[in-house]
C-alpha cells in the first residue's frame, strides 16, 4: 500500500539577482500582469505601486486604501483591471487605463485578507477575518453569496474553472472545497493542525498544496484525496507558496526563509534565507508574499524588510555541479 | 334572568340534541371499531401480583412493564416514571432513524463510519478511513494524461460555467430588482376606484352625497426612509455536522517553545504610569547602557601608527641632517685651522 517516493527531479538553484525597495512598509501582496510586462504590490504603507518586471523600476503608486492592501489579483479576462483588498474592509476594482477606482465592493465585516477571480466568470471571490468567502458580481458591485462554515479567517482561497470551483484554507486549521452553485461544502479537510495560511493550485495537474505551520501537504482534485506531506518540515509560519510550471514549489516563511520544493516527490532542493536590507532587524526577514511571474522563470517575493526581491534559476548550473542531495525516507509522514 | 333569555335568541336546536353523538363522528368512528375489535379478540393484559403495601418488596417495586401496571393506574406510592397502558410514554418516531443499519463496503468489510456519512454529510465527500490518511504519491502516467486540456475537459468547464453562471445570475437579478426602485414606482400605478355607496341616504350624512366614488392608492413610501424595525441579529445557523479530524494530536509545547514564546515585560525610564517598583538593571537594560558596544575604527589606530613613524623618521632625519651638519662644520673649523 505505502509506495516509496519517486526520486525528484533535479531542479537548478535559485539566486537572488535584484533587490527593489520603494515600499515604505512590509509588503504584504503581490500579483503579476498576465502579459508579464508589469507586477503589482501592495504594502502597508497603504499604496499599491506597479513595477516593470524586466526592469525592476516603478511605473505607478497607487493611493486609495486606508490600511494594508492584503491581497492583490489581475483579471485574466479583463487584462486593464485589478482588485486589491485590504485590512481596512475595502475592496476596490481599479481600472488601468485611467489609474482610477472604478469599483468597490462594499460589505466586509472585517478585514480582508485573500481574494481569487473565477477563471470564467466575473466573479471576485474574497475572505477575510469575517470567517466567511464572499462572492462578488464583479460588474454589478452585488454580493452574491456569502459561503460560510469556517470558524475562523479565511487566509488563502483560489478558484478553479470546474467543480470544485472555489477552495478556501482558513485558521481553523481546515481546507473546505465549495460548490459554487448553491453555496455547499462539498468536502472539509481536516488534515492539518495549524491554521492553512496559503494554498497553491498547480498550473498543470489537478492537485493543490497547502502550507500551515506543521506540515505542507499535497491533495488532488476534484475530490480533495489526501496525497502526502513534503519529506521535510519548513519550520516556521509558512506565510506564501507558489508553484510553477516546472514543478518547483516555493515556500516563504514567517522568519526569512524560502525553500523550494520539487513538487512530485516533496523534496526540498533548496533551503535558503533572505537576508534584510541594511537598517533592518534580523526579525524583519520575513516573507509575506511571493510569486512567479506567468513564464515561472522568475520569483518574486515580498518581505517585512520592505523590499522586494527577484529571484531566478542558476542558469550555469548542472545535475553534475548541483547534484540532488536526497536520501529516501524510510517512510513518508502521515501527519 | 328571564329579561336575559328574552335578549338571546332562541335556541337553534333543543337541549337534548345539543349532546352531540361522537360515537358518530367520523373520527371517532375508526377509534371506536378498534377498541371493540380488540375487545373481541379479548386480549387482556395479564397482570403480574403486585406486593402488597408496606413491605420491603413493595419499596423495591419498580413497575415499568405493561404486565406490572395490569389494565390502567399508576401506583402513586412508588416514585417512579410509570406509564399505565402506555399512556405519555414518548412514542418518537425518530427512534428507528436513530440506530443505523450496518453497511458494508464493495470489499464486504464492516464499515463504521456511516454515523459521519448521515443527513447533510451524506451529500458531501467525507474522508474517516484509514487510507485516506496514508500518503499517495501521483503515478507518472496520471501526470502526463492530464497534462494537456483536452476536449472533454474543455466541455466539462464549458458545462460547470453556463451552470454555474446561470445560477449566479438568478441570485443577482432578485438582488439587483430588490435594490433598484422600479418595482416601487408601478406599485403606485395601479391604484383601485370603488364606487361607495352610503346606506343611510340623507342629506345629514356624507354631505348629502348619494355616492361617492374613492381612489384607493397604496400610501407612496419615501424610498430613503430609514427602516422602522430594527435590524435584529440573526441566530447563527448550526454548522454543517462535524467531520472526522484527520490528523493526530497536537503535541504538547516543549519547554524550548515555551521559553521561546516568553516575551518580557517593557520597561521604560520614561513612562510608568503605574509607579511600579522597576530594578536596577531592568532601568539600565531599557536605557540601552549597557547594550551600547563602543566601537573605535580601526583607522584611528593605523592613523596612530602612521602618524608614529612619520614623526620617528622625521626624528631620525633631522637628527642625521644635524649631525652631518656637524661634520661639516667640524671639517670646516679644521680645513680653517690648518690654514692658519
Amino acid at each position: 500500500m505505502e509506495r516509496i517516493p519517486p526520486r525528484p527531479e533535479w531542479h537548478a538553484p535559485w539566486k537572488m539577482y535584484r533587490v527593489i525597495s520603494g515600499h515604505l512598509g512590509w509588503v504584504r501582496s503581490i500579483a503579476f500582469s498576465h502579459n508579464n510586462e508589469w507586477f503589482c504590490t501592495g504594502s502597508a504603507d497603504r499604496t499599491i505601486k506597479i513595477w516593470e518586471t524586466h526592469s525592476g523600476k516603478l511605473k505607478l503608486t497607487l493611493t486609495g486604501h486606508i490600511g494594508q492592501v492584503r491581497g492583490l489579483a489581475v483579471s485574466s479576462r479583463h487584462p486593464h483591471m485589478m482588485f486589491s483588498v485590504g485590512d481596512d474592509k475595502l475592496v476596490k476594482c481599479w481600472d488601468l487605463e485611467r489609474n482610477k477606482v472604478v469599483g468597490s465592493y462594499h460589505g466586509h465585516l472585517s478585514g480582508v485578507y485573500c481574494l481569487a477571480l473565477h477563471p470564467t466568470l466575473d466573479v471576485l471571490l474574497i475572505g477575510g477575518r469575517d470567517s466567511v468567502c464572499r462572492l462578488w458580481d464583479i460588474r454589478t458591485n452585488m454580493q452574491i453569496r456569502a459561503v460560510s462554515g469556517h470558524d475562523n479567517t479565511v487566509s488563502s482561497v483560489f478558484s478553479r474553472s470546474t467543480d470544485p470551483q472555489v477552495i478556501t484554507g482558513s485558521h481553523d486549521s481546515t481546507i473546505k472545497l465549495w460548490d459554487l452553485r448553491n453555496g455547499n461544502t462539498m468536502a472539509t479537510l481536516t488534515h492539518h493542525k495549524k491554521s492553512v495560511r496559503a494554498l497553491a493550485k498547480h498550473p498543470t495537474q489537478e492537485s493543490f498544496a497547502s502550507a500551515s505551520a506543521d506540515n505542507i501537504k499535497k491533495f488532488s482534485l476534484p475530490r480533495g484525496e489526501f496525497l502526502h506531506n513534503t519529506l521535510s518540515q519548513h519550520k516556521t509560519i509558512v506565510n506564501a507558496m507558489a508553484v510553477n510550471q516546472e514543478g518547483v514549489l516555493a515556500t516563504g516563511g514567517d522568519n526569512g526563509s524560502l525553500w523550494f520544493w520539487d513538487w512530485k516527490s516533496g523534496h526540498s532542493f533548496q533551503q535558503s534565507q533572505t537576508t534584510v536590507q541594511p537598517g533592518s532587524l534580523d526579525s524583519e526577514a520575513g516573507i509575506y508574499a511571493l510569486s512567479y511571474d506567468i513564464t515561472g522563470s522568475r520569483l518574486v517575493t515580498c518581505g517585512v524588510d520592505k523590499t522586494i526581491k527577484m529571484w531566478k534559476q542558476d542558469e550555469h548550473a548542472t545535475p553534475e555541479t548541483h547534484p540532488v542531495n536526497f536520501k529516501p525516507p524510510k517512510e513518508i509522514r502521515r501527519f | 334572568m328571564a329579561a336575559l333569555m328574552e335578549i338571546l335568541p332562541h335556541a337553534k336546536a333543543s337541549a337534548a340534541a345539543t349532546y352531540y353523538d361522537h360515537s358518530n363522528d367520523p373520527w371517532f368512528t375508526g377509534r371506536y371499531n378498534a377498541l371493540i375489535s380488540e375487545d373481541n379478540r379479548g386480549e387482556f393484559i395479564e397482570t403480574n401480583c403486585v406486593p402488597l403495601y408496606g413491605t420491603q418488596e413493595r419499596l423495591k417495586y419498580r413497575p415499568s412493564t405493561a404486565q406490572d401496571l395490569g389494565d390502567g393506574g399508576a401506583f402513586p406510592d412508588i416514585h417512579y416514571a410509570q406509564y399505565p397502558l402506555d399512556m405519555g410514554r414518548k412514542k418518537d418516531s425518530s427512534s428507528g432513524i436513530k440506530t443505523l443499519p450496518l453497511s458494508f463496503d464493495n470489499l464486504g468489510n464492516l464499515t463504521c463510519d456511516a454515523i459521519v456519512k448521515q443527513n447533510e454529510n451524506a451529500k458531501k465527500i467525507v474522508y474517516s478511513q484509514h487510507r485516506d490518511q496514508i500518503p499517495k504519491i501521483l503515478q507518472d502516467d496520471k501526470e502526463d494524461q492530464e497534462h494537456e486540456l483536452d476536449d472533454d475537459k474543455k466541455k466539462e468547464i464549458e458545462e460547470t460555467t453556463q451552470e454555474t453562471k446561470a445560477a449566479l445570475e438568478k441570485i443577482v437579478n432578485v438582488r439587483l430588482s430588490a435594490s433598484q426602485p422600479k418595482s416601487v414606482e408601478t406599485r403606485f400605478q395601479d391604484s383601485k376606484f370603488i364606487k361607495y355607496k352610503p346606506s343611510q341616504q340623507s342629506a345629514a350624512f356624507n354631505s348629502g352625497a348619494n355616492e361617492r366614488i374613492i381612489r384607493m392608492t397604496e400610501m407612496q413610501v419615501d424610498p430613503f426612509e430609514p427602516p422602522k424595525s430594527k435590524h435584529k441579529r440573526i441566530p447563527k445557523a448550526n454548522g454543517s455536522p462535524p467531520v472526522p479530524v484527520m490528523h493526530s494530536p497536537l503535541r504538547p509545547v516543549t519547554v524550548q517553545d515555551q521559553q521561546d514564546w516568553k516575551i518580557p515585560a517593557c520597561v521604560s525610564n520614561s513612562k510608568n504610569p503605574k509607579g511600579y517598583t522597576i530594578p536596577l538593571e531592568a532601568r539600565f537594560a531599557a536605557d540601552g547602557r549597557g547594550l551600547q558596544e563602543i566601537q573605535i575604527n580601526d583607522n584611528f589606530a593605523k592613523f596612530e601608527e602612521s602618524l608614529y613613524l612619520a614623526e620617528q623618521k622625521a626624528r631620525e632625519s633631522a637628527s642625521m641632517r644635524a649631525k652631518l651638519q656637524k661634520d661639516l662644520m667640524m671639517k670646516e673649523k679644521e680645513r680653517k685651522e690648518q690654514e692658519l
